[in-house]
């Protein structure tokens, strides 16, 4: 790895700590229900959705209220989403005239989007109009990280507050996210996107003359090339700051309309982090100890860093297999060397594995390059963060609801190795916190590698798979896997058939909504437990005891889950390559 | 028919969700 590699991951970390703070204590003051700036000019809007949804923003939930509102929100999100798709060719905005999506295809986006996942299984620029693109999932990008957010603050409360039944209001909580946190955010980025040359237009397709004439599988002379254009920077925007990922384009984040410039590349790195990592300061601030913040964007920080040298060093290695043939893949003044396949130059090594390292930290999705272009062990790495439940950053919300799971596991652990009952944050943690929290951990692993073992086992799964042998594997677990934890990125060499929509789009569901319900459960049940004093023999949280013990949890039960698949996929694949 | 079905599949997923948090209530009493 070269000094500049090294410096450019030291600089997109220092720049994303440094505005963890100040967007962290932003977000705990609209929590909070504080005054914030953007009430003066956006507080009208506020109450206006109040007065017509009929919401009172006092009546605050209890968690049962809360979940099922939850869920009947997302219930209209997805048959909207369904409708929208497949109803595109009579709605208007679609200039290129694209008839309506298969329902198979369209049940899969529409879990997919109403889940925060945006796993694509479908080429946006070829199938979807403009309407369903910006009706449609540019919403859903923007609801479904909003229901992330909203989980979570309900969470906090039921840690924070000594009595009660009630964690808030989800319309509030929904309302004043999308308002106050991701709209201005996403508007700020979409302007500076545009700035930079992604598009944003209602125009249809634009012609132009191929340099060198070229015909098609008919043998016609083909001699126009014709670019997709769209509304894509409002879409990006929200895209990367709501750990959704979905892109206007198929190539997604490696389309220069969509990701033109090392700047963009940059800011786009950053948006998908940022808000996951600010998120741990709120959950300090709102707790009123922001040590307990900051120890869990250590554990996140410390997840991510274990492994990210690995994708860098093994990208940048290239293949060795290349190397006896004779092919220059050293790092020199000429070239940037290493494991270019399915990477754009523009970008190179680095910058396309600290993409991979944080989309797949993150619950994002996005790509600048191509997973399953990367060598074994490379590939390894974001299947990796993926399986890990999507804890170290995760979701804008979901991540650090997940993390806490961890958390509640670790402390039990804890309780166990000393004889007293586990305690997090002064609230005694029971059988009924522990069932939650097992339910919510053990249900990603099971879609996952339940998922995948039907899929290889079938001959509809079978036969989507572009690559033989151990890297199809991979393929396959990559799907499930991303699919389960929300992450929504694909190894690709996979092709949508119907038995992979239906079949994927359960998982994504039931990977989102099987976990927050019990996470919301265990709100409702900390709520009115009151604060037990700290003594000699509580568990101090803050400490780097406690994150060794978070992270060794994170990684034990991730390693002991998933590394059986984990051997019969990319590991193989390495000793394979290596061994030829 | 096919449309009925896949939000069939969509209420149904949901409505699986919903029966998921009376089984949680129902553990927190029991």
């Amino acid at each position: 790895m070269s000094y500049l590699s090294v410096v450019q991951i030291l600089i997109y970390f220092g720049v994303l700590l440094a505005a963890v703070q100040p967007l962290g204590a932003y977000m705990a003051r609209v929590y909070e229900n504080e005054r914030v700036l953007l009430e003066k000019p956006l507080g009208w809007l506020e109450r206006l959705f109040y007065r017509a949804a009929g919401v009172r923003p006092d009546d605050e939930m209890d968690w049962k209220t809360y979940a099922k509102s939850m869920l009947l929100f997302n219930l209209m999100g997805a048959v909207f989403l369904y409708l929208i798709q497949r109803l595109q060719g009579v709605l208007p905005l679609n200039p290129q005239k694209f008839a309506g999506v298969a329902p198979d295809l369209a049940v899969n986006t529409a879990a997919s989007f109403l889940t925060n996942t945006n796993w694509q299984f479908y080429g946006g620029e070829s199938t979807l109009s403009h309407l369903t693109q910006m009706f449609g999932l540019a919403v859903q990008n923007f609801l479904s990280a909003a229901t992330g957010m909203a989980i979570l603050v309900a969470l906090i409360r039921g840690l924070r507050r000594k009595s009660g039944k009630t964690i808030g209001s989800f319309w509030v909580d929904l309302t004043r996210t999308t308002l106050y946190i991701l709209l201005p955010l996403s508007l700020v980025l979409a302007v500076i996107l545009v700035s930079q040359g992604v598009v944003q237009t209602f125009r249809r397709d634009v012609g132009a003359a191929l340099l060198q004439a070229t015909h098609d599988d008919k043998g016609k002379d083909v001699t126009e090339q014709t670019i997709s254009v769209g509304p894509v920077a409002s879409q990006i925007a929200i895209k990367q700051l709501g750990t959704n990922g979905g892109g206007f384009f198929n190539a997604n984040s490696a389309h220069p309309f969509e990701n033109p410039t090392p700047l963009t590349n940059f800011l786009e790195m950053l948006a998908i982090l940022l808000i996951p990592a600010a998120l741990c300061y709120t959950y300090g601030v709102m707790l009123g100890d922001r040590r307990q913040g900051w120890v869990l964007l250590a554990a996140m920080a410390a997840l991510v860093f274990m492994v990210l040298p690995l994708v860098v060093a093994a990208e940048q290695a290239g293949n060795p297999l290349l190397s006896k043939l004779g092919v220059d893949q050293r790092l020199s003044t000429l070239s940037a060397g290493g494991n270019m396949e399915g990477k754009e130059v523009r970008f190179g090594i680095v910058n396309s594995s600290l993409w991979a390292a944080a989309t797949t930290a993150a619950s994002n999705g996005s790509v600048n390059a191509m997973h399953d272009s990367f060598m074994p062990l490379g590939g390894f790495v974001p299947l990796w963060l993926i399986m890990l439940g999507e804890v170290a950053f995760g979701g804008v919300g979901s991540g650090l609801y997940g993390l806490l799971m961890y958390v509640i596991i670790a402390v039990f652990i804890a309780g166990l190795m000393v004889g007293r009952t586990p305690e997090y944050v002064g609230k005694k943690i029971e059988a009924f916190e522990m069932k939650m929290a097992s339910i919510a951990i053990l249900i990603t692993p099971l879609l996952a590698l339940v998922g995948a073992a039907t899929a290889v086992s079938v001959h509809a799964g079978t036969s989507a798979v572009g690559n033989p042998g151990a890297h199809g594997f991979s393929e396959i677990l990559y799907a499930f896997s991303s699919c389960a934890n929300n992450n929504g990125s694909a190894f690709a060499g996979l092709s949508a058939n119907p038995f992979l929509n239906i079949a994927l789009g359960i998982v994504i569901l039931f990977g989102r909504f099987v976990l927050a319900v019990p996470v919301l459960a265990i709100a409702g049940s900390l709520v009115g437990k009151n604060i037990v004093p700290t003594s000699s023999g509580t568990l101090p949280t803050h400490t780097p005891l406690f994150l060794v013990l978070l992270v060794g949890t994170v990684l034990l039960v991730g390693a002991l889950t998933y590394f059986p698949a984990l051997a019969l996929g990319p590991v193989v694949e390495h000793l394979i390559m290596i061994g030829r | 028919m096919m449309d009925l079905l896949m939000v069939a599949a969509l209420v149904g997923g949901l409505g699986l969700c919903w029966l998921l948090v009376d089984f949680c209530g129902w553990t927190a009493k029991h």
